[in-house]
């Protein structure tokens, strides 16, 4: 995901959220748990004190005697820090403790005083060090006048062994949930944001000509956003093409006061003459770039176009073949394929409109055009060769005829660009136009197309 | 032979109607579609200029009628769009060639000789009849080689009469194609016309039709009634 992307920004607050979630539920499970443990821990040294309380009893000689059964065999191993004893407040040598203890002591930190039940929490640590948590009840027995001191203990480092155990659980499982939550929530904003990225392909597509509008069904949420993008397209494409025309327009329209200029300059004395013919051709010029470039522009963004080879041949023919009457036209088209350009019409129709005319002008008899699909590795290819019996050219000549307003046979009316325009239109689709002999004796010149 | 010019621009019509009449040509002028397309309708013209941006009617509409209606001489389009599509609608609705803008006067000068003498199925640009030569060109005619020195209005009878060779052609028709419509016409003219013209020829081609009109022969080949 790269950075400042909407899936980036969604995953983040996701993950956030699950880490802190995660982390809060960890910790309020864990406190929770640690209370219910100490308070558990605390009430089970209490009730342990109380079967103390109800079965150690002192006998008639005032000794202590007693087998308080306190169901815990913790009380019976040594040092396990559970302890308990009994001991007479006034003769503390008048005592019984638990096996655990093995005659120790419980020590009592000082300043701690009974509450007004007679009880008391402290804490301390045994011989072993360890940390000891102890509850002491103090009451009269026998004959009511000898106060004795019941204390019991627990060994605190199994509470907190206990609620670290129970920590380390809650933390691997809510971290498992917490990956969980951060990996979905990665598969939900990818295939959630899903018709976004496919949005932004198609607008790619259309940045770079393969389509003309973002096609396809898209989700409620982002519909509205597809369809105004859709009419910005449509708006954008319309103001850049009247521009265009009005463009076209402002070309075309110079052209009948540069005849008029130009044919005045006949007329003019000869020093008039010459700047008016400079500039009407300077002028022409321009108009000729504006419109070369308008056309040019118009194809940006339509590679998505074709154009059937057949149609604009024929009509480009009859076209040529009525101005010229004196010359025969022949189409060889593929048999049993379709030839189709990878172009705009426009295009085509200029390209062969002025390899017809050039035919034309030179063919004495006969002009053949000849359409053929050559099979090979890569893109598809469309090959036009068109042929005339005229007199031909010289390599030099070919060459020439390719430089942008030259012309070979001064003599013959055009404006010599016919074959400039050509090589200019084929590069622009990464074509070629090539001259050379042809089979009926004149010119021949083969173009290479992409076709579909 | 006389013409149309149909350009809405005054000074490129002034131009073209200069060269054309310099040239030996009878020439009608419009400057809008309605009024060039009305002409075209009602007068037998030898070939039309016609521009194809024009006000009230554009080009291609007036030649389209004019087509519908039957009216089939030659026609040269104006176009200062050089697309092939804008040809080939020019071309379809009926033109018999195009110049694009900006062109130089004697060009379309050039292209309308060429389609007068296609329309009259003369494919070179010099006609001949016998000793006599036409150069369309150049606007010269010869006599076994000597040039003949003639008026425009005995030019374009005689350019008329060559570029109809071996026809029957009333007076009213070489009328119609000799003088423009603003010139008062009187079809007897046409007599001293041709009697010019078999004086300044010194042969005899140009036959009397009794009744019917004028004929232009080689001397020599055999009438056809």
């Amino acid at each position: 995901m790269k950075a400042g992307t909407l899936s980036r920004r969604l995953f983040l607050l996701n993950s956030l959220w699950a880490l802190v979630a995660v982390a809060l539920i960890a910790f309020v499970l864990t406190e929770a748990y640690q209370r219910n443990a100490e308070r558990r821990f605390s009430d089970l040294l209490t009730a342990n004190l109380y079967i103390l309380m109800g079965t150690v009893e002192p006998g008639k000689d005032g000794i202590l005697s007693g087998q308080p059964d306190l169901r815990d065999a913790r009380y019976q191993r040594f040092g396990s820090g559970w302890y308990w004893t009994v001991n007479s407040v006034q003769k503390p040598e008048n005592r019984i403790t638990s096996a655990s203890l093995a005659g120790g002591f419980i020590n009592v930190p000082s300043g701690i005083s009974l509450d007004e039940n007679y009880l008391r929490l402290f804490s301390y640590s045994d011989d072993k060090g360890q940390s000891i948590s102890a509850v002491e009840g103090q009451t009269y027995l026998g004959s009511g006048l000898d106060l004795y001191s019941f204390k019991v203990t627990g060994n605190k480092a199994e509470l907190a062994e206990e609620i670290a155990t129970f920590r380390q659980t809650v933390i691997a499982l809510l971290g498992l949930f917490g990956l969980g939550f951060v990996a979905a929530s990665y598969l939900i904003v990818r295939i959630g944001l899903k018709p976004i990225s496919g949005a932004t392909a198609l607008l790619a597509d259309i940045r770079e000509g393969r389509a003309e509008r973002l096609e396809g069904v898209f989700p409620q949420e982002i519909q509205p956003l597809i369809d105004e993008t859709n009419a910005l397209i449509e708006s954008n494409r319309s103001v850049v093409e009247r521009a265009r025309t009005q463009v076209g327009n402002l070309a075309h329209s110079l052209k009948t006061p540069l005849a008029v200029l130009k044919n005045e300059a006949g007329a003019a004395p000869p020093a008039l003459a010459r700047i008016m013919r400079e500039q009407t051709s300077m002028m022409q010029q321009q108009v000729q770039n504006y419109l070369d470039r308008a056309r040019i522009a118009a194809r940006h963004g339509t590679v998505t176009s074709r154009t059937e080879v057949a149609p604009v041949l024929e009509r480009i023919v009859r076209v040529i073949g009525k101005l010229n009457p004196h010359v025969e036209m022949k189409i060889d088209l593929p048999r049993g394929r379709n030839a189709v350009f990878a172009g705009e019409q426009q295009d085509f129709e200029e390209i062969m409109g002025n390899l017809l005319e050039n035919a034309a002008r030179f063919a004495q008899r006969r002009i053949r055009v000849s359409v053929s699909l050559p099979s090979q590795d890569g893109p598809a290819r469309l090959q036009v060769l068109v042929e005339d019996d005229g007199p031909g050219m010289t390599a030099e000549e070919c060459e020439l005829a390719m430089k942008r307003g030259t012309r070979i046979d001064e003599s013959s009316p055009g404006s010599g660009l016919g074959l400039a325009i050509v090589r200019d239109i084929a590069s622009e689709y990464q074509g070629s136009i090539s001259l050379g002999k042809s089979g009926l004796g004149g010119l021949g010149a083969t173009l290479v197309l992409p076709a579909r | 032979m006389r013409i149309l010019v149909i350009e809405d621009d005054k000074d490129l019509n002034r131009q073209l109607v200069e060269v054309f009449a310099d040239a030996g040509y009878a020439v009608d002028t419009a400057l809008d579609g309605e009024e060039g397309h009305f002409l075209g309708e009602t007068e037998p013209y030898d070939a039309v200029i016609l521009d194809i941006g024009l006000p009230s009617m554009d080009g291609i509409t007036v030649l389209e009628n004019w087509r519908r209606e039957g009216r089939n001489m030659p026609v040269l389009m104006l176009t200062a769009r050089d697309r092939w599509s804008d040809k080939v609608s020019g071309i379809d609705a009926g033109a018999d060639d195009y110049v694009t803008k900006p062109f130089h006067v004697e060009e379309v000068l050039a292209r309308v000789r060429a389609l007068i003498r296609r329309a009259a199925g003369h494919a070179a640009s010099l006609i001949e009849c016998g000793p006599v030569a036409l150069d369309t060109r150049i606007s010269k005619v010869t006599v076994d080689g000597n040039p003949v020195k003639l008026t425009s209005h005995e030019f374009r009878l005689l350019s008329y009469l060559m570029h109809h060779q071996d026809k029957v052609l009333s007076r009213t028709e070489l009328t119609e194609h000799l003088y423009d419509q603003d010139f008062d016409r009187d079809s007897n003219t046409i007599e001293v016309f041709v009697g010019r013209l078999r004086k300044k020829l010194g042969i005899d081609c140009i036959e009397t039709v009794r009744g019917l009109g004028y004929r232009l022969q080689a001397p020599g080949s055999a009438g056809t009634d």
